[in-house]
């Protein structure tokens, strides 16, 4: 979901190597489509195209309890019922107005116009202050060092930001 | 600007298809996985 693209993504993705596909969804297609306003989510799709599950909101692929749904439903021959966890409302207009706005100020940020695509993402931020793949990637165009400085994401330094309602 | 709203899908409804560029600069499609079964992860480097 990083809207700074591939070459930001392209580190962690060396890192774990992974077998699976890796898509890089700059513009928050998938904020757009299925309306979440923060990552990490996973939804688990059938043979016909048809949604199982889906958590918005920490869904954490390395906890054992997750991994533990998804091979029970990978392996299943039959559909069964699992107790998805869609805490999601409908999302009133000023989500899809957000992420417009977000989508202007990648264009802008593409071109290397840093300065005002964070003046329209902060636009959009005004929106739809709810919505963190906006509000998060703006904090890591701003604050890089909190991001990519080390191994690790400085989510202290994330906390206190939300906490101060920046 | 948009002033539509979204209906969100639900679960046991198709879900909506999305086409993305890979890191390999290839196009996926969520259609492209028809017939078996899909894990879709969201995550970011933030």
């Amino acid at each position: 979901m990083d809207a700074q693209g591939p070459e930001k993504a392209s580190p962690y993705v060396q890192r774990a190597n992974p077998t699976y596909t890796n898509a890089v969804d700059e513009e928050n297609l998938l904020g757009q489509l299925y309306g979440f306003k923060a990552i990490p989510n996973g939804f688990l799709i059938d043979e016909n195209g048809v949604l199982d599950y889906m958590k918005f909101g920490g869904f954490d692929i390395r906890k054992a309890e997750t991994v533990k749904m998804v091979s029970e439903w990978a392996t299943a021959t039959q559909s069964e019922d699992l107790s998805s966890e869609v805490e999601q409302k409908t999302p009133g207009e000023e989500h899809l107005g957000a992420i417009a706005l977000f989508q202007e100020g990648n264009g802008q940020y593409r071109q290397g116009l840093t300065a005002e695509a964070l003046v329209k993402w902060k636009e959009a931020m005004a929106l739809d202050p709810d919505n963190l793949v906006i509000r998060k990637q703006i904090w890591a165009v701003e604050h890089p060092e909190r991001f990519y400085a080390s191994d690790k994401v400085d989510y202290a330094w994330q906390k206190e930001q939300l906490e101060k309602g920046i | 600007m948009s002033t539509e709203t979204l209906k969100i899908p639900q679960i046991g409804q198709l879900a909506p298809d999305f086409t993305l560029p890979t890191l390999d600069g290839e196009k996926v499609s969520l259609q492209d996985y028809r017939g078996k079964k899909v894990i879709v992860f969201m995550w970011a480097s933030w």
